[in-house]
């Protein structure tokens, strides 16, 4: 899944602290996600795209990969 | 809703409490055979053939103790534990036990007699001891990766 998370936080000039401290996740959790490296869950996805100030489809993306098992 | 079993933050601190004071009595207890007289029980009338009429049990619980402070260990929340902490937490389990299962397995091949009795005991610690480590290196690998972002 591709996302543009990093691009929507320095839009806002956030820190990923910042952003980790809005939604209620660490930093880690952030930076996980901006990598790529971790899909979030509906409920955080959604809490981002609320504090980005968003909707969700603006900054998740499926790839072709995700259709495959 | 919450599907996952996790401890509060203090866990952390007092099972490695535990574990300071109990790993040397058992390493004494293991090495040395150090014993606690008062924990010398009758358990049967008479002794016979491996089984004898008195038990020690320091070794176990010097073996309940450490197990217990690794258990809390592993099971204690993070300060900032969240959903992404979790599945990390997940995946150190099921890589710690694929890795002591490996270990397990070079045990029977490699340690005979003495060596292997050392190598059964070091197992009985060893899961826990291997998912705290691959958990806490999974996380400080990501704290690098962010300290190199910077």
């Amino acid at each position: 899944m591709k996302n543009k998370v990093k691009i929507n936080r320095q839009m806002h000039e956030w820190s990923q602290e910042e952003l980790g401290r809005r939604v209620g996740v660490s930093r880690q959790t952030i930076y996980a996600i901006e990598q790529g490296n971790y899909a979030p869950s509906a409920v955080l996805a959604l809490k981002i795209a609320a504090v980005l100030e968003t909707s969700i489809d603006q900054i998740f993306e499926l790839e072709d990969t995700d259709w495959e098992n | 809703m919450k599907t996952y079993f996790e401890l509060p933050v203090k866990y952390h601190m007092i099972g490695w409490i535990i574990l300071i004071i109990f790993i040397p009595f058992g390493i004494a207890s293991l090495f040395y055979e150090w014993q606690i007289d008062v924990l010398q029980i009758q358990v049967r009338e008479e002794a016979s053939f491996l089984k004898p009429q008195y038990e020690n049990f320091t070794n176990e619980i010097l073996g309940i103790g450490i197990l217990t402070g690794l258990l809390m260990i592993c099971l204690a929340r993070l300060k900032e534990e969240d959903e992404f902490t979790r599945l990390l937490r997940l995946k150190s389990w099921q890589r710690g036990m694929a890795v002591n299962t490996i270990l397990m397995i070079l045990s029977f091949l490699f340690f005979y007699q003495e060596y292997f009795f050392y190598a059964a005991i070091f197992h009985l610690f060893s899961p826990l001891i291997l998912v705290y480590a691959v958990f806490r290196f999974s996380f400080l690998s990501i704290n690098r990766s962010i300290a190199h972002e910077k």
